[in-house]
């Protein structure tokens, strides 16, 4: 067996180089095959957002035409005329909702014997109802004695005696004005279904017996426009 | 000749394969994963506008329509209440003045003293008021039922002021003086 080296060039690991190439061959190939993966899915992605854009587009469009369309036949003019007729009518619905005989039922059991009440105007707003009533009393004492208790019974709040005079036959007439918390007093009645007994005098009015109803609440169609 | 230079000549046709591989790889980069990569990216950006651009249209779309439906549903409660509850004309109104009102004063025990009526109308307002202005006379109980029956009585009247005095015939009578309206379509003004 021949021992010696006989080449005129040294020995290197062939095996060493073929396994380095093979290696950076699979790489490569490994890193192509991802790339080309990548491509696929980046041009896939690229449609469907391409796509996605378009019609978010295109339906936006779409929308802002209709909206506009809309729009031009809901001027603000056209919905500031029915929001003003909406208020008007909402407004005498709640004229309209105001019981006067709950108002008298309340009055009745109130009023002093000796005060009447001679005027009502109530002055019905949006959220508010504010009375204005004239009485005539003997005393002035009476009249205060009268704002007291409607105030205490809490149909009433921040009641005034505005204006004050003595008449001619040495009564007191006042003018009071105060805000109306309109209310169903528990079993609230019908006029004339009390016992009368309630301190009305001569001068006053007084709540006689007779067979009326309870009264029931006036239904409105349009109650709750806007 | 160093080792490199010599392993290199002679796998020539080796080395020259995995070169090209590796060229080809940073080729496929730079001229096509890298530029998709930047598409892809703007493409989600302008996606992202446009579909930002698609809710703000659908937000304005949803409120015109709200606004709409609205409209829409306040015209026929309101076309509902011209139509329905208020009297349909001046010829309606006063028929709730005139037979209905004096009727009910009589079947209630009151005397009809005076009545007037006015009609009248505010500029800006689609309706027309008559206001007729009643002064009765009669026993208080009476006049509490007449004020019931008028409230509770389908015809739409406004109670809108209550006198009260003491009658001249007896201390028992009073006399109510009482100012009712009843409103009808009448229309917009012709200046408006």
């Amino acid at each position: 067996m021949l021992r010696t080296n006989l080449a005129t060039r040294p020995f290197y690991n062939e095996r060493a180089v073929y396994l380095a190439l093979g290696v950076v061959s699979v790489v490569g190939l490994a890193v192509m095959s991802t790339e080309v993966l990548q491509i696929v899915d980046l041009s896939r992605r690229n449609t469907e957002l391409t796509a996605r854009a378009e019609r978010a587009g295109r339906e936006g469009t779409e929308l802002s035409a209709q909206a506009a369309e809309l729009q031009r036949t809901v001027s603000p003019r056209a919905l500031e005329d029915v929001a003003a007729a909406a208020r008007e009518a909402n407004l005498l619905i709640d004229q309209r909702v105001f019981s006067w005989t709950d108002f008298f039922n309340r009055i009745e059991v109130t009023l002093p014997s000796d005060v009447m009440m001679t005027e009502v105007r109530p002055d019905i707003e949006p959220g508010s109802i504010e009375v204005t009533m004239g009485v005539i009393g003997r005393r002035l004492d009476a009249i205060n004695e009268f704002i007291r208790a409607l105030e205490e019974s809490g149909a009433f709040r921040d009641l005034l005696e505005r204006q004050s005079e003595i008449t001619e036959d040495g009564m007191y007439r006042a003018v009071l004005r105060g805000q109306y918390l309109q209310a169903l007093l528990p079993g609230a009645v019908g006029p004339g279904e009390r016992d009368g007994s309630d301190g009305v005098d001569e001068a006053g009015p007084e709540a006689a017996d007779s067979n009326v109803e309870p009264e029931p609440d006036p239904l409105v169609p349009g109650r709750d426009l806007l | 000749m160093t080792l490199l230079h010599r392993i290199l000549q002679e796998k020539r046709p080796l080395v020259t394969i995995v070169t090209m591989v590796l060229a080809l790889d940073v080729g496929l980069f730079a001229f096509a994963v890298y530029p998709w990569s930047n598409k892809v990216s703007q493409a989600e950006t302008r996606a992202a506008a446009d579909e930002a651009r698609l809710g703000q249209a659908r937000a304005s779309y949803a409120a015109a329509s709200e606004a709409r439906s609205s409209q829409l549903f306040v015209d026929n409660e309101l076309q509902r209440f011209y139509e329905d509850v208020l009297p349909a004309d001046l010829a309606g109104a006063r028929q709730i003045s005139a037979p209905f009102l004096v009727q009910l004063a009589e079947d209630t025990n009151l005397v009809l003293e005076r009545r007037s009526s006015a009609p009248d109308k505010e500029r800006e307002s689609l309706l027309a008021r008559l206001r007729t202005t009643m002064e009765l006379a009669g026993a208080y109980e009476d006049i509490r039922r007449f004020i019931f029956e008028l409230e509770t009585a389908p015809e739409f009247i406004l109670i809108e002021e209550v006198i009260l005095r003491q009658g001249d015939a007896s201390n028992e009578e009073l006399v109510l003086t009482l100012g009712v309206s009843t409103y009808y379509w009448a229309g917009p003004d012709a200046a408006s």
